[in-house]
């Protein structure tokens, strides 16, 4: 079944296609590379924008819109003051020429009477918000990549790296639909792959119904470990709320035209907890609240929207047209009139946090600390969160870093000796008869990290997951895969597998209480010890956990 | 659950194949048309729907969703 596919050469490989991977594809090759782009599912429809955006954070040319001094702020204080004021900056200063580009391929970003809409933020005062239409963004991508000469290679997933002297010489790839295994040789790498979404058991009970993209599965973070690149904040793990039983990001949009978050008393809860900025505090504060409020039996919550006027509703509906069209179906089929009805809300499953918050820590240039390394987008980490707008002002960098550190060097092939061992120890599980499957690996880590590395952690617990976790290791090489699409999610899990450990090893080692990571062993926030970040890489296969100071 | 594909109506352009971020269909062997080969990995992101240029596909809102 596995058979070779081909060796590939060029200047920067590229993994994953999404808002991240496009910008740096692009852009390295405006800077004269020779790109190959790898993507896991297919670039017109991948990642976490695949329906489509309907907001961009950035500092706009338009009255009303704050500073790039206040946007790094505001998005410094949403992640409680452990990001990069300066990266910041730069994305609220650069985010408008990237719309500006994509809107020449035909996003629409205007409304009919060519002005920019701003929306009010959450958690910032100032909006810095951008409403546009952006539900076929990937195909507007998808087009300009063409147009542009970059190789796409739609599904397809990296293996392993192979470095050559502590820099970046090539990665492995095979193909998820047939397994045939590849070799790219490269000057340089942009990780581009997103988080990990499928650490936890999902809400909704349905494996792949997640709050973000559930194809995005710690990969890049698998890579940068094997690397050795220093990668931060794995123990902030993402809090999101989504409607009962449908995972959907659709906190920011109902918030933001002014939907209240009451509990089963039909108490605005947010009253209790920061009575100042009520539902526009950073969202892990409306999180916390939420997961609190039904801990102490005043569960369920809902989101209210019965007080909006009908433009403020038909503004919601507008956003979820461009973002995520289906829930309007949900709520046509649930029978729910916002106008009349509550709608049930719920603490979405836990992931790594997207949006420049886990991930590859990265320079001005988006460049990692390894030689040759580039990452951004959801991958990247210590940012601070800006979601969309951290991926594509940072992936536009990262693919003119990445040009300029190819442009000396020439890519070589893979020696056969290598390329041999790689390809057996990827597709070792193909084929064998008998063996735990990816799934099942998967559900135990799912199951793990649930269990034990939950909202609300302590020592005990975090100790008896990360051996859990560990034994799990046994595991690995008995895998057992019988089809191509087998063998991806087998190696997913392993991916899973390794980041839930990385998640599980910094929880423990933080013994504080901040932003979304809680112990109630050390239920305080401990400034003097703990306002750091906590770095995690990989070195010889092992885990490897040490604090970094801030930036200044 | 998730995508259902009105037999009829599809023309077997492939778009769905090629798009769908979850791989979760296949072009049947023999005349099966286009089939929903894995329907447990999908998103639900609603995409393929939207995708289909003649309207043979419907997102269906899984029971545990909706009850
Ligand atoms: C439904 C939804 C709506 C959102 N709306 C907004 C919004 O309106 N505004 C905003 O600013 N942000 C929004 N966000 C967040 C924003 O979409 C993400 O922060 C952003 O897409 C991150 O970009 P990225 O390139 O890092 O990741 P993605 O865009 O997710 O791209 C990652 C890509 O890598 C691919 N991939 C994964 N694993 C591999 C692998 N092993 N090999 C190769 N390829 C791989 C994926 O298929 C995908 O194409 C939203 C998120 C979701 C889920
Ligand atoms: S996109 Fe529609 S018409 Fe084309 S193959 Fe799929 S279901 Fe059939
Ligand atoms: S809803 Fe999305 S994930 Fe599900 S089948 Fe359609 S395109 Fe694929």
């Amino acid at each position: 079944m596995a058979q070779e596919r081909s060796d590939f050469r060029c200047d920067v490989v590229v993994i994953g296609g999404g808002l991240a991977g496009c910008m740096a594809a692009l852009h390295a090759q405006e800077k004269g590379a020779n790109v190959i782009l790898v993507e896991k599912s297919a670039v017109q429809r991948s990642g976490a924008a695949a329906s489509g955006l309907d907001h961009a954070r950035g500092v706009y040319p338009v009255e009303g819109c704050g500073t790039a001094d206040e946007f790094a702020d505001a998005f410094m204080r949403q992640s409680e003051g452990l990001g990069n004021r300066r990266l910041l900056q730069i994305i609220g200063e650069e985010m408008p020429d990237r719309m500006f580009y994509l809107e020449k391929y035909g996003l629409r970003i205007r409304d009919d009477n060519g002005r920019l809409l701003l929306q009010s933020g959450v958690g910032t005062r100032h909006s810095f918000i951008l409403s546009f239409q952006g539900e076929d963004l990937k195909k507007r991508f998808d087009q300009a990549l063409r147009e542009h000469g970059v190789t796409i290679l739609n599904r397809t997933m990296p293996t392993g790296l192979v470095l050559d002297g502590g820099r970046i010489a090539g990665v492995g790839v095979v193909d998820t639909r047939t397994a045939e295994f590849s070799t790219i040789g490269c000057g340089a790498l942009v990780l581009a792959s997103g988080g990990a979404n499928r650490l936890y058991q999902s809400a909704t009970g349905l494996s792949y119904n997640t709050v973000g993209c559930p194809y995005n599965t710690g990969d890049a973070y698998a890579l940068g470990y094997q690397a050795g690149a220093e990668m931060v904040h794995f123990e902030f793990t993402q809090l999101m709320i989504t409607l009962k039983n449908y995972s959907v990001p659709g906190y920011a949009g109902a918030i933001g035209v002014g939907a209240r978050v009451v509990n089963a008393l039909g108490e605005r809860i947010m009253e209790r907890y920061n009575p100042e900025m009520l539902e526009r505090a950073p969202r892990h504060f409306v999180c916390l609240a939420v997961y609190q409020e039904n801990l102490e039996g005043r569960g369920p919550c809902y989101f209210d929207f019965r007080h909006l006027t009908q433009d403020g509703l038909e503004h919601y509906r507008t956003g979820l047209r461009n973002e995520r069209a289906l829930i309007l179906r949900y709520f046509d089929e649930k029978g729910l009139d916002l106008r009349r009805d509550l709608v049930e809300i719920e603490l979405g499953e836990l992931a790594t946090q997207n949006g420049g918050v886990t991930g590859l820590l990265i320079d001005e240039e988006a460049a990692t600390s390894v030689p040759g390394l580039y990452a951004a987008g959801d991958c990247a980490g210590g940012v601070g969160y800006c979601a969309g707008s951290n991926a594509m002002v940072f992936g536009w960098r990262a693919g003119a870093g990445a040009a300029k550190y190819a442009s000396g060097l020439s890519a070589v092939s893979w020696p056969a000796e290598a390329a041999r061992a790689e390809k057996l120890r990827a597709l070792g599980s193909l084929g064998k008869e008998h063996g735990p499957s990816g799934r099942e690996l998967e559900a135990k880590v799912q199951k793990t990290m649930s269990d034990y590395v939950g909202v609300q952690r302590n020592r005990a617990g975090l100790d008896t997951g990360i051996q859990r976790l560990e034994n799990l290791k046994g595991y690995l090489g008995d895998l057992q895969s019988s089809s191509p699409n087998d063998l991806m999610v087998a190696l997913e899990a392993k991916n899973t597998l390794l980041v839930g450990e990385m998640v599980a090893r910094a929880s423990l080692m933080r013994t504080e209480s901040r932003w979304t990571h809680q112990r109630v062993d050390y239920p305080q926030p401990d400034d003097a010890n703990w306002k750091k970040y906590l770095v995690v890489t990989g070195k010889d296969g092992r885990t490897v956990l040490y604090t970094r100071e801030l930036p200044a | 659950m998730a995508p259902r594909i009105d037999q009829v109506k599809c023309n077997l352009c492939g778009v769905c194949i090629e798009n769908c971020p979850g791989d979760c269909f296949e072009m049947g062997a023999g005349g099966d048309g286009v089939l929903v080969a894995r329907p447990l990995t999908c998103w639900h992101c609603g995409t393929c729907e939207v995708d289909c240029l003649i309207g043979a596909i419907y997102v269906e809102l899984p029971i545990m969703m909706l009850a």
